[in-house]
C-alpha cells in the first residue's frame, strides 16, 4: 500500500518536468476533446507548437484537437445539454436543441452560418441510420446517443419548416422552437420561464441580477400582484424589478405551448395562449397580451443596458425577433465566451485576462464562429498555465 | 488449484484497493485555498463598441461597464492565486469514458459488459470537472470502469493484440515474458507511454513512478503461478487499471 501511495504522490508531483511542447499539446488536447490524443496527434500537435511559439502553435494544435470526435461528442454535448432543462443538468439525453447546438458550433466557420443564428433562423440538426425525427418524440436523438454515433460527422442541417417540426412556419425560431426547448420552457407556467433561460442561458444573466425597479410596469400582466402579502411596496420595490421587463418580452411567446398528451409544441399563429392572460383577477388592470408584439426594455431604458449589450430596434415580432435581438447583442458573444472558457478552462477569467476576452468576444460577435472562440481560449489558458 | 483462484483473486483485490488509494491520496494532495481573497473582475474594454463605451476608456471613471463574468458567479471570480490553483479539472463522466475507449480502443457502445460497468456507475462518476467535488465515490466509480475497460480489453482477442502489440504477449506466462527486470521494466515503460503519454512527463518523479509501478508488478506476480499465461493476463489487467483510473489519465 506504501508503494502504490507513494506511486500516487510522485504521478502527482510531476508538473515540472518532460518536454513542455508534448506536455502542453496532451493538455491542449485533453481541454478540448477531452481525452488524451493519440500517439500521432500528440506528435502532430508538439511539432505546431515548437514550430511556432506562442499562441500561434498553441491556436494550430489546438485547430487540430477541435477535429477530433469527442470535442462534439464529449465537450460540447455536456455543454450544450445543461441548457435544454431547468435544472442545467448534463445528465439528460441528447435532443434537438442539444444536437442543433453542436451542429451549428460544427458549422460556424462556414460563411453565412454566424452560431447565433440558432436563435431564430429555420435550422434544426437531424442524424440517420436511426428512428426516422419525430417532433413528438425524442427516440431519433436518443438512439443516436446511444448508438455512439459520431456527432461531429453525422448531424445534418434541416429546415424546420421541411421537417415539420412546428405546425406553422410562421413559429420557427431556431432552438426556440424545438420541441426540447418547447418542453423544457412552455410546458404549462406562464410562458415566463422561457425569457428567463432565454436570458440565463445565452447572455448570462440570472432574473436576479439584472432587475431594474425604475422600469416602467406598463406591461406587467394581470397575474402579478401589485400588492403581494397586502404590502404594495413589496411590488414596488422588488416583484417590478424583474416583471417590467421580462412581461414586456414575454408576449414572443404569446402563441407556444407544449401540448404533454401530443409531446408536441403547440404554436396557435394569431392567437394568444391562455396561459398568457390567466389568473385576470389578481389585477384586472394589469397588462393583456394581445398578439406576439413585444418591446425590449431592457436593452432601450434598462440600467443594465449596457451590460446586455442589445441593438436596436429595441421590439419584435415573436421568439424569432426575439432571438435575433439576442444573438446580436454583446451580451451573447460575451456569455458565450465566457461559457467556453469555463469548459476548457476550468475556472472564471481573471481580471489581468479581460483583454484576451474581450477580444474573443468581438471577434464572435462579428464572426459568429464558436470553434474559433474554443481554439483560442483553449490555447490561452494553456499558455497561462505553463508561462512560468 | 483453488488456493491459486483465491490468491489471483486476492491479488486483483490488492490491486484495486490499490489503485484507489491513489486516486484518493492524490484527491488529498490538491491544494485548496481556503480563503482566497474575492477580487472584483475587472470590466472588459470594448472600445469599438459604442453600446460598451462608456465615457473615457481607461479614465478609472466608476461607471458601470459590461463583465463577461455573471454576477452570480463572481465569488467564484478568480484571483491570481485561485487561477493558477483552479487550472486543474477532472473528467466528467463522458469524459472518463471517452478516455477509457480512446486509450483502450474498447467501447461501451460494442460491448455489453462495459456499457453495463458504465450504466451500473454512472452515478458515481464525476458529474462536471471541477476537482473541488471530486470525492471518494467518484473513485471507487472510475477504479470500476477502469477494471472492466482493462478486463474486457484481455478478453478481447483483436484489442488484445491492438493494444498490447509490443507491449506484452499476454498468450505466454510470466516466467516467458516477465522474467526478470528487464522484461518487467520494458512492460511498464511501454505502458506508461501508451496510456500516459509518451515523451509527455519524464524526469526523476517519473522514474520513481516507474520503480513504483515495477514493484506493484512484483506484488501481482508474488506467489503466482509463473507458468501460467493467465498469470499474465492478471498483471496486465491490473497494472492496466491502476494507470487507466490514474490522475495522469483522468485528471485534466
Amino acid at each position: 500500500m506504501k508503494k502504490v501511495v507513494s506511486l500516487c504522490l510522485l504521478v502527482a508531483s510531476v508538473q515540472a518536468f518532460g518536454d513542455t511542447s508534448r506536455k502542453q499539446a496532451w493538455d491542449l488536447h485533453k481541454r478540448i476533446a477531452g481525452v488524451p490524443p493519440t500517439p500521432q496527434v500528440l506528435n502532430q500537435m508538439s511539432s505546431l507548437i515548437e514550430s511556432k511559439p506562442g499562441m500561434e502553435g498553441l491556436e494550430s494544435a489546438a485547430a487540430v484537437a477541435i477535429e477530433n470526435p469527442n470535442f462534439y461528442n464529449v465537450t460540447l454535448k455536456a455543454w450544450a445539454k445543461t441548457l435544454t432543462n431547468t435544472n442545467d443538468s448534463n445528465r439528460v439525453p441528447l435532443d434537438d436543441m442539444s444536437a442543433t447546438i453542436i451542429g451549428a458550433i460544427r458549422d460556424s466557420d462556414q460563411p453565412g452560418k454566424p452560431f447565433g443564428r440558432i436563435l431564430h433562423e429555420d435550422v434544426l440538426y437531424t442524424g440517420s441510420g436511426v428512428a426516422m425525427y419525430s417532433p413528438a418524440n425524442n427516440t431519433h436523438y436518443e438512439q443516436l446517443e446511444n448508438g455512439g454515433a459520431n456527432l461531429k460527422n453525422i448531424l445534418v442541417e434541416r429546415k424546420q419548416s421541411d421537417i415539420g417540426s412546428v405546425s406553422d412556419s410562421r413559429g420557427i425560431a431556431g432552438i426556440l422552437s424545438s420541441r426540447a426547448w418547447a418542453s423544457a420552457y412552455y410546458s404549462m407556467g406562464t410562458n415566463r420561464r422561457a425569457t428567463f433561460y432565454l436570458l440565463k442561458n445565452f447572455m448570462c444573466s440570472e432574473m436576479d441580477y439584472i432587475m431594474d425597479t425604475n422600469l416602467p410596469d406598463i406591461f406587467v400582466a394581470r397575474d402579478v400582484t401589485r400588492s403581494p402579502g397586502g404590502d404594495s411596496s413589496e411590488y414596488k420595490s422588488y416583484c417590478v424589478g424583474c416583471h417590467a421587463a421580462q412581461d414586456a418580452m414575454r408576449p414572443a411567446w404569446a402563441y407556444y405551448d407544449f401540448d404533454a398528451t401530443t409531446g408536441q409544441i403547440s404554436y396557435t399563429q394569431g392567437q394568444v395562449v391562455q396561459k398568457m392572460n390567466q389568473a385576470g383577477d389578481t389585477f384586472p388592470d394589469g397588462w393583456v397580451t394581445p398578439d406576439n408584439n413585444f418591446r425590449n426594455l431592457w436593452g432601450s431604458m434598462s440600467v443594465h443596458m449596457e451590460r446586455l449589450g442589445f441593438k436596436p430596434p429595441f421590439n419584435g415580432v415573436g421568439a424569432a425577433d426575439l432571438g435575433k435581438q439576442v444573438a446580436r447583442s454583446s451580451g451573447f458573444a460575451n456569455c458565450m465566451t465566457y461559457e467556453a472558457f469555463k469548459k476548457v478552462c476550468y475556472r472564471n477569467p481573471a481580471a489581468s485576462e479581460s483583454e484576451f476576452i474581450s477580444d474573443v468576444s468581438q471577434e464572435l460577435e462579428s464572426t459568429g464562429n464558436m470553434k474559433e472562440v474554443y481554439k483560442k481560449v483553449a490555447a490561452h489558458c494553456v499558455e497561462d498555465k505553463y508561462e512560468e | 488449484m483453488k488456493s491459486n483462484n483465491n490468491k489471483a483473486w486476492s491479488r486483483r483485490i490488492t490491486s484495486g484497493v490499490s489503485a484507489i488509494a491513489i486516486l484518493l491520496m492524490f484527491n488529498q494532495c490538491v491544494q485548496e485555498y481556503e480563503e482566497v481573497q474575492e477580487v472584483e473582475v475587472a470590466p472588459i474594454q470594448m472600445p469599438n463598441d459604442s453600446i460598451h463605451s462608456v465615457g473615457d476608456v481607461g479614465s478609472g471613471s466608476n461607471e458601470e461597464e459590461a463583465d463577461i463574468v455573471p454576477e452570480e458567479e463572481k465569488e467564484t471570480g478568480a484571483t491570481e492565486v485561485a487561477r493558477t490553483a483552479a487550472s486543474v479539472g477532472v473528467q466528467n463522466f463522458e469524459q472518463i469514458d471517452a478516455s477509457f475507449s480512446a486509450l483502450t480502443g474498447m467501447s461501451r457502445f460494442n460491448n455489453n459488459n462495459i456499457r453495463d460497468a458504465y450504466n451500473a456507475n454512472f452515478l458515481g462518476l464525476p458529474n462536471n470537472n471541477s476537482v473541488k467535488s471530486f470525492n471518494a465515490a467518484n473513485t471507487m466509480a472510475v477504479f470500476k470502469l477502469a477494471s472492466t475497460y482493462c478486463s474486457e480489453l484481455s478478453n478481447n482477442m483483436t484489442a488484445r493484440n491492438n493494444f498490447y502489440s509490443g507491449v506484452l504477449d499476454l498468450t505466454r506466462a510470466p516466467s516467458q515474458v516477465l522474467a526478470n527486470s528487464a522484461q518487467k521494466q520494458a512492460f511498464v515503460d511501454s505502458m506508461m507511454s501508451r496510456l500516459w503519454g509518451s515523451g509527455v512527463e519524464d524526469g526523476d518523479p517519473m522514474n520513481q513512478a516507474r520503480s513504483e509501478l515495477l514493484l506493484l508488478v512484483d506484488e501481482l506476480l508474488a506467489d503466482e503461478n509463473m507458468g501460467s499465461a493467465n498469470t499474465t493476463r492478471i498483471v496486465a489487467v491490473g497494472i492496466c487499471a491502476a494507470m487507466l483510473s490514474s490522475p495522469q489519465v483522468i485528471y485534466l
